[in-house]
């Protein structure tokens, strides 16, 4: 098995586990904020996250400041398959990789006073390395997220590589993979 | 095992929304690259700040 503190360099002032690598790590959990508008990332991080390893729904993955073993981000991912429209009666589908949930403590944030940018830094030293690794042993075309449909949220997304489909094929995907709590989300994808 | 028929593969490929979309480029990341780089740096020296003060608290 690989960890995933293999698969990224050692910075010396963050360490990347898996939810599961410790008890400390559940501990965690119960002093992590993610701020107004993504109560549904607290939420999950608290009451959901463990239920979908034991079930192998998703891994869940803790980014900690190394200095003080704070919790400064999480990030979850699990596979998935977009439907793509070719003509009104052939559809084709893309294996990706969704990250499913991505969230910086907002209490970390405060601590750090001037802590801005962790997301970019996070999403390039820790995400892309695991997906990209993944991607080689089983193939997958697309990174994806499914974006609440917040303006700011939208254009981060953006701004990190994410882009939308065009309104056509972007309905299609929701005709077919929306769950029904999934209400107004964006899809948003990037090649791998 | 299901494999996709010649024929099927070619409608599909001659479809230009999906070439335009499976020729997409993984994203440039030059620019974030550098941004993540400073906030590296920038962290770094904080830590270090940090380790610093823990070291004389302790002297």
């Amino acid at each position: 098995m690989i960890f995933p503190s293999q698969l990224v360099p050692n910075s010396g002032d963050f360490v990347i586990e898996h939810l599961n690598d410790s008890v400390e790590n559940r501990r965690l959990l119960n002093a992590f904020s993610a701020g107004k508008n993504a109560t549904g990332l607290e939420r999950y991080i608290k009451e959901q996250a463990i239920g979908d390893e034991q079930s192998n729904e998703s891994r869940t993955y803790l980014v900690k400041d190394a200095l003080t073993g704070d919790l400064a981000c999480y990030f979850s991912l699990r596979t998935c398959l977009i439907p793509i429209a070719i003509t009104k009666s052939l559809f084709t589908t893309i294996p990706a990789i969704e990250l499913s949930n991505f969230a910086v403590n907002e209490n970390y944030r405060r601590s750090q006073k001037a802590v801005r940018k962790i997301g970019v830094f996070v999403f390039l030293s820790f995400i892309l390395p695991i997906v990209r690794h993944v991607a080689s042993f089983v193939g997958s075309k697309w990174l994806c997220v499914y974006a609440l449909p917040i303006p700011k949220l939208l254009e981060y997304y953006e701004k990190i590589g994410f882009a939308r489909l065009d309104k056509e094929r972007e309905a299609f995907v929701y005709s077919h993979v929306k769950p029904k709590y999934d209400k107004d989300c964006i899809f948003m994808y990037q090649a791998i | 095992m299901r494999i996709i028929t010649k024929e099927m593969q070619e409608a599909i490929n001659r479809n230009e929304a999906y070439r335009l979309i499976m020729s997409t480029p993984p994203p440039d990341f030059t620019a974030l690259q550098r941004e993540a780089d400073s906030f590296a740096r920038w962290i770094a020296r904080e830590h270090s700040k940090e380790r610093a003060k823990i070291d004389k608290e302790r002297a």
